[in-house]
């Protein structure tokens, strides 16, 4: 923890005492790329904006590679940010926007055109660089807001969610040049985005959110197959996961939503008596047929095709869930959910996982 | 016989149709010429106490009488001369209220018909003071002063005294105040208003001039601070304003007279009304109203018929000898000179 | 042209007529009449062409001093009132829903009096015989009165009291229109905030503080109730200066011709701001 490039330990932080960033503790590593993730209104931008100078924080210490940064006005601090709308001056062109922060560091007007038409090349921009903002489009402007902050290469890089404002395709292709050039530019980054599938596929860690609070922080694949607790493993994954209440009695009969289930040999020896929730992601499970071994049983309540697969919506009791399939299923037939990879339980709060996990094999 | 009775009841209806239309137009002619209805008067007037009485004591009166409508518009001589300057060849004013100043020049300039010796409200009006248009009103141009400051009732020259230095408050020029404050200094300087200089010259001594005043509450405030202790003033507004203010008088000097300043009645020439105008004036000129505005505004009447009550007799200039020691000035020429004497007061009284 | 081409410009028209009729019409009257005269010893106008009237302004070290003080305390008023008005539209501004609403209302209070009525108060408050006079007497602090007003000081306070909200009201409007994100994003990148208040707050605003100091210099320079009453005689001003020439000494001719030299004056003021707003706004290579 101690060698961490940035360190936020309890940061608290309000507005008119309305907390907002509850004890937020956090260690980035130099170079990493984490993304903070979380439904909109957790707190994000908060953080930030806290992490830039630009909200003052109510309690807790930042430290920035050894030093620390509370003490420290915005304009010293050397943190690029990438704003949500992107705050492009608009009485500016590019060029011009671009290269603000370098007049204020006094760079010489030689080395200044270098760096701008580099950091215009490296964001593909360098053909607009006299437009004003207004004529250009989102992604476009959106990338004269990261060359605007890479050009100063800042001890630590912060997007807010970058790419919301964008259409599907384009943040598709953003989504991968952004990665590029984190790679390229080996930059602390730090990216907020409420998307789980943006921070999936960007993240080295990211850091889960919740009003205010972090739930977890690990690997992509740590948050998605060891989800800490029930809000993380159905705020991950599209569509999320359904959450089937299970209950085993004293003499080991096991009910999920409400309906009697003889769970195969190897989930029942796993099982102990008690309530819990067992975490059901749609691509982690099969239709079978309602009488097969093990299967939960389900209705059919409708389907979805998306050309490469299904979705199958069925109701486990009252509970509905998700699969899935390779092809449809009829609206009304009865059928089997049979569990296919891992699947985690927690507690009946949905606070904390039962570190038991079972499985079909 | 069908047939013609057919046609004599159409000639019937035909003459009945055309003597209807003949007689009613004949009847939409005035009957007499003592009947006015759908003219309108226009009379230009200052708004307030004069419009009141004039409302009170004229217009009632002539709309009864005549079945005309009388409209007072309200405003400034210098408003009603515009209006009447620029509608020259065709005006919609029929009467205009003027200064004794504006009225020789009107005249002049072809603009309001000359008062006519004939006419009834002519003859009643004192000896010499129809100049231009009608005398409406006499007035003096007197001393407002602070009795606290100073304590018997004042003289011209006492303005200069030092120890009245920098408290003597004057209304904006161009004006009859400032005209006469200008032409009692020329006397005061051993000259009179054909002396521009010496005039000029006499007044600039009581510079700094405490204050320009446009109203006579804010002027009789400054008196009750002490920061003003005399102001030219016209006896009918001053007496009416100060009568409720004990620390304040107002006196008519005596060398020179009070500078003697009237109201006129105007006859628009070219008029489109000029009967009524006629009519609005004989009862304007007409001992009702010239009562009125003596024992309410304390406007010396111009018509010799009038009796101011007794009580009144001091503050109202109404009697042969208080109109004969009036000083009355050269306004034909002083109106030649007011150009030239703006210029003059706006760099010599007022300025630094 | 088609009709089609002229439809959207026909309901510009009563807008057009409008402003032909009560301020063009007008003001080419008063520009014809300003090349008349008054025969000598007449009000009557004498349509006969001169450029009497000009010469006399121009040759009279008066006429000169009278325009070139109203311009100079136009000046002072729009300076000072951007000074003022700065903070007070920031406020304004950051203030939230209905306290921003009542804060604007207070602030247009004053305008909606008129200037008469403001005047006066002014009077009452800072005259010889006002409240300030009386009550520094009262105190004992001093025996005669402070002369405040009939002096440059006294109607510059005037003006400003009377015209403060056409400086803040455009000012309102240009500074909420800023995002509170772009001088955060400013800082960010290092700028003080001196810099984001020259580099970008200043020039956003550019319009807005342009259109604010026209309306204040203009209002000013064409007041007239402010300083004829507070000026009392001693501060003369082009409005009172044009009333008296006009409805005292009615030489309607030569008032006009003030008005056209104050006119050029004016239109010659607003191209030079206007130009300066345009070289801050425009956009840095
Ligand atoms: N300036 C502010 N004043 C008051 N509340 C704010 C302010 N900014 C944000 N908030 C509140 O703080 C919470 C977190 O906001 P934010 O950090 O912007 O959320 P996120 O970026 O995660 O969507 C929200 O409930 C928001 O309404
Ligand atoms: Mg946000």
């Amino acid at each position: 923890m101690s060698d961490a490039y940035l360190t936020i330990a309890d940061l608290r932080v309000g507005f008119a005492s309305v907390p907002v960033v509850r004890d937020v503790s956090l260690a980035v590593q130099r170079g990493e790329f984490l993304v903070l993730l979380g439904p909109s209104g957790c707190g994000k931008s908060t953080i930030l904006k806290t992490l830039a100078g630009l909200i003052a924080a109510n309690a807790g210490t930042i430290a920035l590679d050894g030093t620390r940064l509370d003490p420290v006005p915005p304009h010293r601090r050397d943190i690029g940010l990438v704003f949500q709308n992107y705050a492009l001056f608009p009485h500016m062109s590019v060029a011009a926007n671009v290269r603000f922060g370098l007049d204020m560091r006094g760079v010489s007007r030689a080395e200044a055109d270098s760096r701008v038409a580099e950091a215009l090349a490296m964001v593909r921009l360098a053909d607009v660089e006299y437009r004003l903002p207004s004529q250009l489009s989102g992604g476009q402007q959106q990338r004269v807001a990261l060359a605007r902050a890479l050009v100063v290469r800042p001890r630590l890089l912060l997007l807010d969610e970058p790419l919301s404002n964008l259409d599907a395709a384009l943040r598709a292709q953003m989504r991968f040049e952004l990665k590029d050039l984190h790679r390229r530019a080996g930059l602390t980054t730090i990216m907020v985005t409420h998307d789980q599938m943006e921070a999936m596929a960007m993240a080295d860690r990211i850091a889960v959110m919740q009003a205010g609070a972090i739930r977890q922080i690990g690997t992509p694949a740590d948050i998605y197959d060891r989800p800490g607790d029930a809000f993380v493993a159905t705020f991950v994954g599209t569509p999320p996961a359904a959450l089937l209440p299970l209950s085993v009695a004293a003499d080991g009969a096991v009910r999920i939503a409400g309906l009697p289930w003889s769970p195969p040999p190897a989930i029942a020896a796993a099982l102990a008596p008690g309530d819990a929730l067992l975490c059901l992601r749609p691509e982690r499970a099969v239709l079978v047929a309602p009488d097969t071994a093990g299967a939960l049983p389900a209705r059919v309540v409708g389907a979805e095709y998306f050309g490469a697969d299904w979705l199958v919506h069925v109701t486990v009791g009252a509970t509905p869930a998700i699969v899935r399939t390779g092809g449809p299923a009829a609206r009304g037939d009865m059928v089997g959910v049979l569990i296919s990879v891992e699947a985690p339980l927690f507690d009946a709060s949905g606070a904390r996982r039962i570190d038991r996990i079972f499985s079909m094999s | 016989m069908r047939l013609r009775s057919k046609r004599a009841w159409r000639a019937v209806r035909r003459a009945v149709f055309w003597g209807v239309l003949g007689l009613g137009l004949i009847g939409a002619r005035p009957a007499s010429a003592q009947d006015f209805s759908g003219k309108t008067l226009v009379v230009g007037v200052w708004g307030g106490d004069i419009e009141r009485l004039i409302r009170e004591h004229v217009v009632a009166a002539l709309e009864k009488e005549t079945g005309a409508k009388v409209e007072l518009l309200l405003g400034g001589t210098g408003d009603r001369l515009a209006k009447i300057y620029a509608e020259r060849t065709h005006p919609t004013m029929d009467v205009a209220f003027l200064n004794i100043y504006e009225s020789p020049q009107a005249l002049k300039d072809g603009v309001v018909d000359a008062p006519d010796p004939s006419a009834p409200y002519y003859k009643t009006i004192w000896p010499g003071m129809n100049n231009g248009c009608y005398a409406m009103s006499l007035n003096g141009l007197g001393i407002a002063y602070s009795k606290k400051l100073v304590t018997s009732p004042p003289e011209w020259a006492d303005m200069w005294k030092p120890a009245y230095k920098g408290k003597i408050a004057l209304p904006p020029y161009p004006g009859s105040e400032d005209d006469g404050v200008l032409a009692v200094a020329a006397r005061l300087a051993g000259a009179d208003e054909h002396s521009a200089d010496k005039a000029f010259s006499k007044l600039a001594e009581l510079k700094p001039i405490a204050t320009t005043y446009t109203s006579l509450d804010q002027v009789f405030g400054l008196m009750g601070s002490g920061e003003v202790a005399m102001a030219p003033m016209i006896g009918g507004y001053a007496m009416a304003a100060l009568k409720k203010d004990p620390d304040i008088g107002f006196v008519y000097p005596k060398s020179p007279g009070p500078v003697l300043v009237r109201d006129m009645l105007c006859l628009v020439h070219n008029s489109p009304n000029p009967e009524l105008a006629k009519k609005f004036a004989a009862l304007a000129l007409g001992v009702e109203l010239q009562t009125a505005y003596a024992t309410e505004l304390y406007f010396g009447p111009t018509n010799m018929n009038v009796k101011v009550p007794p009580a009144m007799a001091n503050d109202v200039i109404a009697s042969p000898e208080q109109v004969k020691s009036l000083l009355t000035l050269d306004w034909p020429y002083i109106i030649t000179q007011r150009a030239a004497w703006t210029d003059r007061w706006n760099k010599e009284i007022l300025g630094d | 042209m088609p009709l089609s081409r002229l439809l959207p410009i026909i309901p510009l028209a009563p807008a057009c007529l409008l402003m032909g009729v009560m301020f063009l019409l007008p003001f080419g009257m008063v520009a014809v009449t300003a090349f008349w005269g008054q025969a000598p010893g007449s009000w009557l106008v004498d349509e006969a062409f001169t450029t009497r009237n000009f010469a006399r302004i121009l040759a009279d070290p008066y006429f000169v001093l009278v325009i070139g003080r109203t311009l100079r305390i136009g000046v002072e008023a729009a300076v000072i009132c951007l000074l003022l008005g700065l903070p007070v539209a920031s406020v304004i501004v950051r203030a939230r829903g209905q306290v921003r609403g009542l804060l604007l209302v207070l602030m247009l209070l004053p305008m909606v009096c008129g200037a008469l009525v403001q005047t006066l108060g002014m009077l009452n408050l800072f005259g010889l015989a006002g409240v300030v006079n009386g009550a520094l007497k009262q105190l004992g602090l001093i025996d005669r009165s402070i002369r405040f007003l009939g002096n440059e000081t006294g109607v510059l306070l005037g003006l400003i009291q009377a015209f403060l909200p056409l400086m803040v009201l455009p000012l309102v409007t240009v500074l909420g229109r800023i995002p509170p994100d772009l001088p955060a994003a400013a800082a960010s990148l290092g700028a003080s905030r001196l810099r984001v208040l020259q580099r970008i707050m200043l020039p956003l605003a550019g319009p807005g503080i342009a259109a604010g100091a026209i309306l204040v210099f203009s209002a000013s320079v064409t007041s007239f109730v402010t300083p004829q009453i507070l000026g009392q005689g001693h501060v003369q001003m082009f409005g009172p200066l044009v009333y008296q020439q006009a409805a005292l000494v009615l030489d309607w001719p030569f008032a006009s011709a003030l008005c056209v030299v104050m006119l050029a004056a004016l239109a010659l003021a607003a191209a030079l701001l206007a130009g300066v707003a345009r070289l801050a706004a425009r956009p840095r290579a």
